[in-house]
């Protein structure tokens, strides 16, 4: 990514976003472009890219912090030689999953996806993979909020069709 | 779950792809069981482009095994009734112990690779002749990697023929018979590796003018064969021996930028006249050959001392490594000593 601010100024050019609910976020230029969508917004538009705000339509304010940490913690981690040791990327990984909600987890999803980031998004759906891992149906259909639509009749005919997958599973 | 106007269903804003990418890091099994969730993640099951079966380290019952052919053959053909492309397909299984298996196999096989948009295809300890390799292959004009690990039950000629094939690797180590043929015909191939040659294989690459790396292991070659093969190839970037019976390497060559020649135990020689060559790994078990490398490159070596075998031989070796008058990067040494108590 060419930076086009250092000739301007010593001061890292910031880009201001504007989370769902309204709330400004002052972010370095690098940091915001790691975002698809944010740098989508500007390509072939450099000349108002100074004071343009960016509407992210699908993401809370309240999830703004944790993601552009995880965008500058993760930027500097790729950038680093030689790279940083595993134990260290995923001390910062699980501080960032914990205390975080299946709601919470589900909303970071859903802005990942919006803001169309790959290396967040992955990171994101295996975590959401890992607390469903080894749970029963029930607890899978909590979790998502998923209203089961079978009949009893139905849903026994299909568990019968996949009963070599239901064996030694943690009714939990 | 009783309070119906307060839940809101959150997966229900996450689009089918979000949640197949959520599957796709789930077990074949959790997979399988999230078909009764509800009639969306019903379908979000069936349509997963991911189809991974395996079962071939479980020791099950016969009748759960039955029930698992079963449910790989509704899933396989459900899948195709879509019509929709599919990312993965992986397939491992042990089949002996069903009737009729062997023919379910190969009809899960024709419809999970004749695929025409498929690019890499792995066939592992399946049972194949040039006939099946050559029907897959036409199935597939886009494949560009391909990676084979046959039983051929008679003396096999394999010719493949794939144009826009980039990558492939056969590995003949579960091979009994020893007078394979193969022939490769892929103009475009860039990398080719094989293991397990015997000395009455014969591997015939024409027109493979632009491969760039090729890498043989466990190939009982003669210095003829493998000059000859070598030569073929004058954009050759990277080449790798591994475990080889050759005993003399010698070539020119003006693209070669990595050399790597790993434990063969007959080597006497290396003498290569490569201008742009980077790098010369070397790794060897008590003895050094007489090595010519052009003086710019740097050295990676790896020396197994086998101190029991011999060791004034070994000794000597490496008093010699020593002593070359190259520039080594890096220089690992192994020792393996019987102690005697």
């Amino acid at each position: 990514m060419a930076s086009s601010s250092s000739s301007s100024s010593t001061q890292v050019k910031k880009i201001t976003l504007k989370a769902a609910d309204g709330k400004h976020f002052e972010v370095e230029e690098p940091v915001a472009m790691e975002m698809e969508t944010v740098k989508s917004f500007f390509v072939g538009n450099e000349d108002a890219m100074k004071d343009m705000v960016v509407p992210l339509l699908n993401v809370s304010s309240e999830h703004m912090p944790a993601i552009l940490d995880f965008y500058r913690n993760h930027s500097e981690f790729r950038k680093r030689t030689p790279p940083p040791p595993a134990e260290e990327v995923k001390a910062f990984n699980e501080a960032f999953l914990e205390n975080k909600s299946d709601e919470q987890l589900m909303e970071m999803i859903m802005a990942a996806n919006f803001l169309n980031t790959k290396e967040l998004l992955n990171f994101l759906t295996e975590a959401a993979a890992n607390r469903i891992k080894n749970k029963s149906v029930e607890y899978v259909r909590a979790f998502f909020g998923i209203e089961n639509d079978f009949t009893p009749e139905e849903e026994a005919r299909i568990r019968a069709e996949n009963e070599w997958a239901f064996d030694g599973l943690d009714e939990d | 779950m009783g309070d119906q106007n307060g839940v809101v269903d959150r997966i229900s804003e996450l689009p089918d792809c979000i949640i197949h990418h959520i599957m796709s890091y789930l077990s074949q099994e959790k997979v399988a069981q999230m078909s009764v969730l509800s009639r969306r993640w019903n379908y979000l099951q069936i349509s997963l482009p991911i189809l991974v079966f395996n079962r071939w380290r479980k020791e099950t019952c016969r009748e759960r095994s039955e029930e698992f052919i079963r449910y790989v053959d509704a899933s396989i053909l459900r899948f195709c009734e879509l019509e929709v492309p599919l990312q993965k397909f992986r397939l491992c299984m042990t089949l002996y112990e069903v009737e009729g298996a062997t023919s379910l196999l190969d009809k899960w096989i024709e419809l999970g690779v004749a695929r025409e948009y498929l690019k890499k295809l792995l066939l592992k300890n399946v049972r194949i002749d040039d006939q099946m390799v050559q029907k897959f292959i036409r199935g597939c004009p886009l494949l560009e990697d391909l990676f084979l690990f046959p039983i051929w039950d008679s003396e096999s000629v394999c010719v493949i023929h794939a144009p826009k094939l980039k990558i492939l690797t056969i590995d003949l180590s579960s091979n009994s018979c020893t007078d394979d043929i193969i022939e490769i015909v892929s103009p475009g191939l860039q990398q080719f590796t094989i293991v397990s040659i015997s000395s009455g294989c014969v591997i015939d690459m024409p027109g493979c003018y632009d491969l760039k790396y090729l890498a043989l292991s466990e190939a009982a070659i003669s210095d003829e064969e493998f000059h000859n093969l070598v030569l073929k190839f004058p954009f050759l970037e990277t080449l790798i021996l591994y475990d080889c019976t050759v005993t003399k390497i010698a070539f020119s060559s003006n693209r070669l930028r990595e050399l790597e020649v790993f434990n063969c135990r007959s080597l006497i020689s290396v003498d290569i006249d490569a201008p742009s060559l980077l790098t010369f790994s070397y790794q060897f078990i008590s003895r050094i050959a007489s090595i010519n490398v052009p003086r710019t490159c740097s050295w990676k070596t790896r020396f197994l001392f086998e101190g029991y075998r011999d060791p004034l031989v070994s000794f000597h070796s490496l008093k010699q490594l020593l002593e070359v008058p190259y520039e080594i990067e890096e220089l690992r040494i192994r020792i393996y000593v019987k102690v005697c108590l």
